[in-house]
């Protein structure tokens, strides 16, 4: 029973109306960094004051005041005494915050910021693979065998194929013990997952091709060769997101 | 000195705000240095409110935003949990910030100038791919400026700082800019992580920034991307001898 848990304490507002302000807050917090990063707001510019929005959106000004808080942390707005809450530099926000990420992609209409994710991406698992090449016992090296036995039998299936894809990048990531490399590559990912642009066609000959990847990197590892395992890693990435990859843009710049 | 008459005009919320950004730091401090085991139940509200000494709700609000740096799991009926590290957001600016602070027993310095290193050797091997001579001009101005200040520690850094930001904001990579300047600036607030004691520091950061530079007015790719990387690894391996 959890209902001594969600009893409302003497003297505080019962737990749905407690919840409600603070759905509201991430609400209104999630409209204004997407007007910051589509530049409604440019940078250096004020917000309009805390009664303006609040009026807009029709909420209280605690909920607006929370969710300025909110765009403070994640760097976009610096309140400053009397000049009120100026834009900050795109190169001070939080650039792996859900949020702002997400409003990022969405806004970004060619393959730009794709492409600087993949590049980016690509580099930090080309060195964790190095490392997990060097360091791999043989419960890593078996599950990853483990995971590429199974995804060639789920190209047909695209989604579930995908959680098996997510699984075996871990497994990697996991075995290069460098935790903070793993948090900006998962950071990274956990937004792009559900962007079609990102994730492309579900087609098999995709899965069969990325597969094949795959295998190479799984072999290279299990040999314990640190420079083969980045190379294959570099390649897969690469690979991968230039066939499904469309759009203007210049992919170029993926090339080394 | 606040007047009486402020004090009483001010918000109780945002006592209530500032309290909570106190208990959040401690809490993360505890599950991130272990002393809170990762599996560990944590106590309950009414314990934990008279330990800090605020009120339930300070409490849930804290744990709350322990929650959403998955640091804690909140399960009804079995109580909060401390989350496995592996589900941890590390680049939480309040985790990574303990994490830093703790360097000594976590080693995550040596993590994040991986990162570093591998980021701004991607994106020094873009800027030797393409840049403008304009662009060229702002690095090599850069360097002057780190050659005219070696007798002065702190002016010299600042000038080492402003090359590596230099680089990155020319990549063009937006993302990768970020990230690695973050991490970066966030790694300078520690202690452990710069230093010049070590021997031949000017000299030998003076040679690496030059070889730097020669490849991407080359247009190297992969000699720049080469000499960023061991660059950014060695120096740290200098610093890290001197302070342990």
């Amino acid at each position: 029973m959890t209902a001594s848990r969600e009893a409302p304490i003497k003297g505080l507002p019962t737990p749905s109306r407690r919840r409600r302000p603070a759905n509201l807050a991430s609400a209104i917090t999630a409209e204004l960094v997407e007007r910051i990063v589509r530049e409604v707001y440019p940078p250096g510019t004020a917000l309009p004051p805390e009664p303006a929005l609040g009026e807009e959106f029709a909420v209280s000004r605690t909920v607006v005041r929370e969710a300025v808080k909110s765009l403070q942390e994640k760097g976009l707005v610096q309140v400053r005494q009397g000049a009120g809450t100026i834009v900050t530099a795109p190169v001070v926000w939080d650039m792996l915050d859900e949020a702002v990420l997400r409003a990022t992609i969405a806004t970004d209409g060619s393959a730009a910021i794709l492409d600087d994710l993949v590049v980016t991406r690509r580099v930090l698992e080309s060195d964790m693979a190095n490392v997990a090449a060097r360091v791999a016992g043989a419960g890593v090296v078996e599950a990853l065998g483990a995971l590429v036995d199974r995804m060639d039998e789920l190209v047909d299936d695209h989604l579930a194929y995908a959680e098996c894809d997510r699984a075996f990048h871990d497994v990697i990531m996991l075995a290069s013990g460098n935790r903070l490399a793993r948090g900006v590559v998962r950071s990274l990912e956990s937004q792009v997952v559900n962007t079609a642009r990102y994730m492309g066609r579900p087609e098999r000959s995709l899965c069969v091709a990325s597969n094949r990847g795959h295998r190479r990197i799984y072999e290279r590892v299990a040999a314990h060769d640190p420079d083969g395992a980045a190379e294959a890693m570099f390649t897969h990435i690469t690979e991968a997101w230039l066939v499904r990859r469309g759009g203007p843009g210049d992919p170029e710049r993926l090339r080394r | 000195m606040t007047t009486s008459a402020a004090a009483f005009a001010f918000p109780p919320r945002r006592r209530a705000e500032r309290l909570s950004v106190a208990v959040v730091a401690e809490l993360v401090e505890l599950v991130v240095t272990g002393q809170l085991a990762e599996g560990e139940l944590l106590p309950p509200e009414g314990p934990l409110s008279e330990h800090f000494g605020v009120s339930r709700t300070v409490i849930r609000e804290s744990v709350k935003s322990l929650e959403e740096k998955g640091l804690l799991i909140v399960t009804q009926g079995r109580g909060t949990q401390v989350a496995r590290s592996g589900s941890w957001n590390m680049l939480d600016p309040i985790v990574l910030s303990v994490l830093i602070d703790n360097d000594e027993s976590l080693g995550i310095l040596d993590e994040l100038t991986i990162v570093r290193g591998n980021l701004e050797s991607a994106m020094a091997g873009a800027v030797a791919a393409r840049h403008t001579q304009e662009g060229l001009t702002r690095i090599v101005h850069a360097l002057e400026v780190m050659r005219e200040q070696q007798q002065e520690s702190d002016s010299f850094r600042q000038a080492d700082v402003v090359f590596h930001l230099t680089v990155m904001e020319l990549s063009g990579n937006r993302l990768a800019e970020n990230i690695a300047k973050r991490l970066y600036l966030r790694a300078l607030e520690s202690n452990r992580f710069h230093g010049m004691g070590y021997e031949n520091a000017f000299q030998s950061t003076l040679d690496e920034h030059s070889r730097i530079l020669e490849a991407i007015t080359r247009q190297d790719v992969a000699a720049a991307e080469d000499a960023m990387r061991e660059h950014i690894l060695s120096s740290w391996q200098r610093r890290r001898f001197e302070t342990s």
